[in-house]
């Protein structure tokens, strides 16, 4: 599949999930839901990379993009006051997001993935709390914890559907895409800012990371070219993350 | 622990062994490897509540093929979606007291707050995600998004006063009725309970949960404010038109009230004085009219049910919330 064929694909699950969570109030007043394209091209990876796709998946996938645009909403929650009734309609609109997620997984029923899931969800709150409020005092700990709040659904999507082998880039494509946004100071998009490295120290862990990812990806043979060629576009063009 | 929760926990005393275990397995589910999650979450726990929702489950499921293990499944699930829109809502109204306590907003922060609320909701999930019943699934998800349209449409409603009956039914019916009504549908589903019976008790629930959130509207503003946790009148201070307020709402006199507290300027001396009107108004009395036909309707639910300790039981407790001081 070409360049055009994946973005098509990720615009399809995109516009999918937009319908999926749509919410008239929400959507009047606290505007369009940001849907984090990037995650989503990971979440994909496998359909992009040729595996087939159940109908199933395409729902359990679905109910991935509902709980990852939850997290991201309630992550803008401003830390002190939250009273404009904007910020009170994001509150509500990530609950609502996590009713879907849970709607969609009861839908297939996948009663394994809603346990599978749930025990991710709740592992993500801990990590971002301990990220917020006492963040470790070394960067890989820190990076090790913001893998896990990016990654950890994606990663129990592939465990439940056979497709562990791609566990290991996604696991090292978000410190990655972390780091590369503190190295270009695009500080009012990247999460945990306060956490952010100087940037001389930066560069240094991005070599590091990037290292570690091109060994993954060369060891990952059953990987086309063009979906490498996707992965490693994504890191060069810092590919905008929001949709 | 209140002289209210004491006055409910003597209804079910029959069933005192099967709520205890419910509460263990409430405190081991939130129990979290980071220790502000785990602290956020007992904090709220500890703090106590009716924990209604457990009992319904329980005793719906005695109409049943009883099993506690799945019956505690679906009983700390529900118990533990409400605590985790508890958190949420504070974080909405900007609460900083809750059952007498501070909020986990106020203890920690909002984010905090909005991550415990989530990682509790994802142990809700976890405990009923042990029961492999489709229906079960399908109810509990529409029931959650229910309840949030209807905050969302609650926020929609803020300070608008041109709001009916109807409105005000179809908002406690997403607030409080429901979880209630799923509560008694899931405990009876769980046990696998006849068709008939299971939507009997969902009635029964639903009735109750229009009558308890009514009650709840009243005591807003009968109650002390020691006894709330919270300054009576809270509900009108953070916009929201009540049962009571809505039979008040056009009195010329009362509007001046109505337009300060919207408006964030009602000083201490202002707030007794409105509350002294609405008392004295005989709208909380229409309210409770209106709660007692609920109640009377929820009761009727029963009547072909099978008599037995948790039929009983059921009976009292709609007469409890009929009679509930705070």
């Amino acid at each position: 599949m070409e360049t055009q064929g994946f973005t098509d694909q990720v615009d399809n699950y995109i516009q999918n999930l937009r319908r999926a969570i749509y919410q008239p109030i929400i959507e009047r007043d606290a505007g369009h839901a940001a849907i984090d394209r990037r995650k989503a091209t990971l979440l994909l990876l496998p359909l992009l990379n040729g595996e087939q796709w159940t109908h199933e998946m395409h729902t359990a996938a679905l109910a991935i993009g509902a709980i990852h645009t939850a997290f991201d909403i309630h992550d803008q929650i401003d830390i002190a006051d939250a009273s404009s009734k904007e910020q009170q309609l994001m509150v509500l609109a990530g609950d609502h997001f996590s009713g879907i997620h849970y709607k969609l997984l009861a839908s297939i029923p996948n009663f394994h993935l809603i346990r599978s899931l749930s025990a991710a969800i709740g592992r993500i709150n801990e990590c971002k709390t301990t990220l917020l409020q006492v963040p470790p005092n070394s960067l890989v700990d820190r990076l090790r914890l913001i893998s896990e709040v990016e990654s950890g659904c994606i990663v129990e999507f592939y465990q439940t559907f056979g497709f562990t082998r791609y566990i290991a880039i996604v696991e090292s494509l978000f410190p990655l895409l972390w780091l590369n946004e503190s190295n270009k100071q695009d500080l009012s998009h990247m999460k945990f800012p306060h956490l952010a490295p100087t940037t001389i120290d930066t560069e240094q862990w991005i070599d590091r990371y990037q290292r570690n990812l091109d060994d993954k990806l060369q060891n990952s043979f059953f990987l086309h070219k063009p979906v490498v060629n996707q992965l490693v576009g994504m890191l060069e063009l810092g590919e905008s993350k929001l949709n | 622990m209140g002289l209210e929760k004491i006055k409910l926990m003597s209804l079910y005393t029959d069933f005192r062994k099967d709520v205890a275990y419910i509460e263990k397995e409430l405190e081991r589910s939130v129990q979290s490897s980071s220790p502000i999650v785990r602290q956020a979450s007992l904090h709220l726990l500890k703090a106590g509540g009716k924990r209604i929702r457990p009992i319904f489950v329980i005793l719906a499921a005695h109409f049943g093929r009883y099993s506690l293990e799945n019956v505690a499944k679906v009983a700390v699930s529900l118990e533990l979606i409400h605590m985790a829109s508890l958190v949420h809502d504070d974080v909405i109204d900007d609460s900083d007291m809750r059952r007498g306590l501070e909020t986990v907003k106020a203890k920690w922060n909002n984010r905090v707050a909005m991550y415990a609320g989530d990682f509790i909701f994802s142990r809700a999930l976890t405990s009923i995600g042990g029961i492999e019943k489709e229906s079960v699934h399908r109810i509990l998800a529409e029931t959650m998004l229910e309840i949030c349209k209807g905050e969302i449409i609650q926020i929609d409603f803020q300070q608008q006063t041109d709001q009916n009956l109807r409105d005000y039914l179809k908002r406690i019916k997403r607030k409080t009725a429901l979880l209630l009504a799923s509560s008694c549908e899931l405990g009876a589903l769980s046990a696998d309970a006849d068709a008939e019976t299971v939507q009997k008790l969902r009635r029964y629930g639903y009735f109750t949960g229009m009558a308890f959130q009514i009650i709840d509207d009243i005591l807003d503003i009968t109650s002390t404010d020691s006894e709330l946790g919270k300054p009576a009148g809270s509900d009108l201070l953070n916009g929201h038109i009540t049962l009571p307020i809505l039979y008040i709402k056009d009195d010329m006199e009362f509007k001046p009230f109505m337009e300060r507290a919207f408006t964030g300027q009602m000083a201490e001396a202002d707030r007794q004085n409105m509350l002294r009107y609405i008392r004295q108004s005989g709208a909380l009395e229409k309210a409770q009219h209106i709660s007692n036909l609920y109640l009377a309707k929820a009761l009727n639910e029963l009547d072909s049910l099978p008599n037995g300790k948790s039929k009983k039981a059921l009976i009292q407790i709609a007469d409890f919330i009929g009679q509930r001081k705070y």
